[in-house]
């Protein structure tokens, strides 16, 4: 008889994980909320939530707990959002695709989006509704641009990866060329178009933007986290994840699907913020193995908080800094020193 | 309990596949045979549901493996392919642990006795010690040992390999094939397994089947499937094959079907005694040299008989392991008589074949010159009780020449015209 063999307590290492992450990213929210050109101090920022949540009247630094809960909570939670929304939906990608280079832009949602958005801009419906216009549109082209991908990757009912790679580069592509003639026409609107596609968190700034975008991507996400076992499988490849029991195809679908989705709600409240979705993962993957059962969740709360910061940089660097600009400018490095390495 | 009934399976409009049946028992180890592109693969993975086959079924104890969902399937057949690349650095025992994933609820983690069962196929497999290094950083041999764990953790029943000693040295093939088998008996598999290597088709497997162009050409037991005339079928390809003394497996031994360089032309006749192979270099050298060359006794099957067919060499031919009758006793020395050198090799002589000696008597005779090859020494290969030894003294004392091994033989032959 062999001994009892050493458990590892998969349970304990992600609530651990998780509780543990969560809690940087909680206070990471707090912090960044009251850091800005008005300092919003942790102690009033205690006693705000206090008073919220016991119901009681506003105390005596009512205008700063105004600044904090309509002016940097919602921004920041945002920020959180997106972050979580394009770091799954990345791993998720990365793991399907068995791409290291995948990220959630590959799937040539941005590329609708940024059409749908640049076109509302152009055409001044953007600004309906408070905004919710253009993030609406944004989001509908972002999708729509997703099921013309799918459609062409997909042949005799499967899917195969590497034409879903090229369908969604080349219709990305596409979209882009369409942007570009948006912008040509512009005028005026120019600048404002490309504030938009440069990725930043400042023009939606309200709680019920902030909460239908939640919505869409924490179910998303969750969706995504329920492909993480066979994400796993997919890793010894198709053919062996078959046999390991796993529909491929619905698989690939659902994978492609929620995080087309997720990413489309990113897009259309924040513009191309650009690689977080690309690099997050893999630090996630570094840190904790690639197991995507940790993996995924580990992704979103770092590329939740990552955004945060990032974002709270940009605020520091002027009003109108896009936090993509950012991103970018430190996930290129990065990613230099990934592609470096292998 | 595993059966294809007539399957046709292909990738495109053309099948890969036509008509193929087989069956699988417990307990029994079958090899899959046959050249590259015969479609081995292919059977595989019409077997495992990967492929669905146009025509026929693949039943699983009576159920048609296409209406299983994946995962009842996966409980009760696992796959190790040929390759296994696998991408992200999994642990070995992560790896392993996938294996179990069948038998999991939908969103549940693995369970104390899916760890326990993981950690035990581990063992069995010798990948224990590898539990925790990352996949990726493993050797071949070690990774296919560890695929194999992986898919013995499914807890199958019925176990397909790929191919699983490709890349793989010659100990690591015993040792995955030794293991292989032995669990075949132990749990009562059903286990098919590829191999390119007919010699060790032959000796692990119960029952074979070769394939050829997508299509059975033969199945049964290791003796009846590797044959020369199966093979020269399915491969295209001239060998030999012999029961292996003492397992009473076939072995394959290849020819080669270079032809042979010809330099110059020589009007010497030769004509070659020998048997048991002592023949093959002399016929090589002697064509190479451009001596028309004549074989004398040699029994079919016997490596000179294959060589001198193979050079397409004048040869007076006996039935297999006979000895020599008084009709190729009588051409044997017709075709000596009618050279003008005789070479006789170092044959080991018994009863049967002692007319190869007085062939040469004969041809001394009349004046033939002949060049006798005492290597090994005569003595170490009178099987006949002293009168293979008798007689080589008579051809010696009626003016043979003796050479003491091939090359002394070749140096005389170099200055014949």
């Amino acid at each position: 008889m062999t001994p009892a063999p050493p458990r590892r307590a998969l349970l304990a290492r992600l609530v651990g994980l998780t509780s543990g992450l969560s809690a940087f990213l909680l206070v990471t929210i707090l912090l960044a909320a009251g850091i800005g050109a008005e300092p919003v101090p942790l102690a009033v920022i205690a006693d705000s939530v206090r008073r919220a949540l016991g119901h009681l009247p506003p105390g005596p630094q009512a205008h700063l707990a105004t600044i904090f809960w309509q002016l940097r909570l919602p921004r920041v939670a945002l920020g959180a959002i997106v972050g979580m929304a394009l770091s799954v939906a990345g791993g998720s990608l990365q793991g399907l695709l068995m791409n290291p280079l995948a990220d959630p832009y590959l799937v040539g949602v941005s590329a609708g989006a940024a059409l749908g958005a640049s076109a509302a801009l152009l055409f001044h419906v953007g600004d309906l509704g408070g905004g919710i216009a253009k993030c609406l549109i944004a989001f509908l082209t972002g999708a729509g641009t997703m099921v013309i991908v799918l459609w062409l990757a997909r042949s005799r009912r499967r899917i195969s990866r590497d034409a879903f790679i090229l369908a969604g580069v080349v219709v990305g592509s596409f979209m882009w060329a369409l942007v570009t003639m948006v912008m040509s026409f512009a005028g005026t609107d120019l600048q404002v178009i490309v504030h938009w596609l440069m990725g930043n968190l400042s023009s939606e700034v309200n709680w019920s933007v902030v909460a239908v975008t939640a919505a869409v991507s924490l179910a998303g996400c969750v969706a995504l986290y329920s492909y993480a076992r066979d994400l796993n499988l997919l890793a010894l490849g198709e053919e062996q994840a078959r046999q390991l029991g796993v529909e491929t195809e619905s698989l690939k679908l659902g994978v492609i699907l929620c995080s087309a989705l997720v990413t489309a709600a990113a897009v259309s409240v924040s513009g191309i913020i650009g690689f977080v979705g690309l690099v997050v993962p893999h630090i996630a993957r570094k840190l904790f193995g690639p197991d995507h059962r940790v993996l995924l969740p580990a992704s979103g709360l770092l590329g939740a908080a990552f955004l945060v910061w990032a974002d709270t940089l940009a605020r520091g660097l002027g009003e109108y800094f896009p936090v993509g600009v950012l991103t970018s400018l430190l996930g290129a490095p990065f990613f230099f020193y990934l592609l470096k390495r292998r | 309990m595993l059966e294809a009934l007539a399957i046709t399976v292909g990738y495109t409009e053309t099948p890969v596949l036509r008509d193929v049946s087989l069956s699988a028992a417990r307990g029994q180890f079958i090899g899959l045979v046959g050249p590259n592109g015969s479609g081995k693969s292919t059977l595989l993975r019409a077997l495992s549901r990967v492929l669905a086959p146009s025509r026929g079924q693949v039943l699983l104890d009576g159920v048609d493996v296409c209406r299983m969902p994946a995962r009842d399937l996966a409980r009760r057949l696992a796959v190790v392919a040929q390759d296994n690349p696998v991408h992200f650095d999994f642990a070995v025992r992560d790896v392993v642990l996938m294996g179990r994933a069948p038998h999991l609820p939908r969103f549940g983690l693995e369970r104390p006795q899916d760890y326990a069962i993981a950690e035990q196929c581990m063992e069995l497999t010798s990948t224990a010690l590898l539990a925790d290094r990352p996949i990726t950083a493993l050797s071949g041999g070690e990774r296919q040992r560890c695929m194999i764990a992986r898919a013995l953790a499914q807890e199958p029943e019925v176990l397909l390999l790929d191919e699983p000693t490709a890349h793989l040295d010659i100990a690591h093939q015993i040792e995955i094939l030794d293991l292989t088998r032995k669990l075949t008996a132990s749990r009562g598999l059903a286990t098919l397994v590829v191999l390119h290597d007919l010699n060790l088709a032959g000796q692990y497997c119960d029952h074979l089947v070769l394939l050829a162009e997508g299509r059975v050409i033969a199945t049964g037991r290791p003796q009846e499937v590797v044959t020369e005339t199966h093979i020269r079928e399915a491969y295209g390809a001239e060998v030999q094959v012999r029961l292996h003394p003492t397992t009473g497996r076939p072995y394959v031994t290849l020819l080669s079907r270079m032809p042979i360089s010809v330099v110059g032309k020589r009007s010497t006749r030769i004509h070659l005694i020998c048997g048991a192979g002592t023949g093959v270099e002399l016929m090589h050298q002697l064509t190479h040299l451009g001596f028309a060359v004549s074989v004398g006794v040699v029994n079919v099957a016997d490596s000179d008989q294959v060589e001198a067919e193979a050079l397409g060499l004048t040869r007076v031919e006996e039935a297999p392991f006979s000895p020599i009758g008084d009709e190729s006793h009588r051409r044997n020395c017709d075709l000596a008589r009618a050279a003008e050198v005789v070479i006789v090799t170092g044959i080991p002589f018994g009863r049967g074949n002692l007319q190869n000696l007085e062939a040469a008597i004969r041809a001394r005779g009349v004046g033939r010159r002949v060049l006798l090859i005492d290597d090994p020494p005569i003595a170490g290969r009178d099987f006949a009780e002293g009168e293979a030894i008798a007689r080589q003294r008579q051809i010696v004392n009626a003016g043979a020449e003796v050479c003491h091994d091939t090359a002394e033989v070749m140096r005389i032959a170099e200055e014949l015209p």
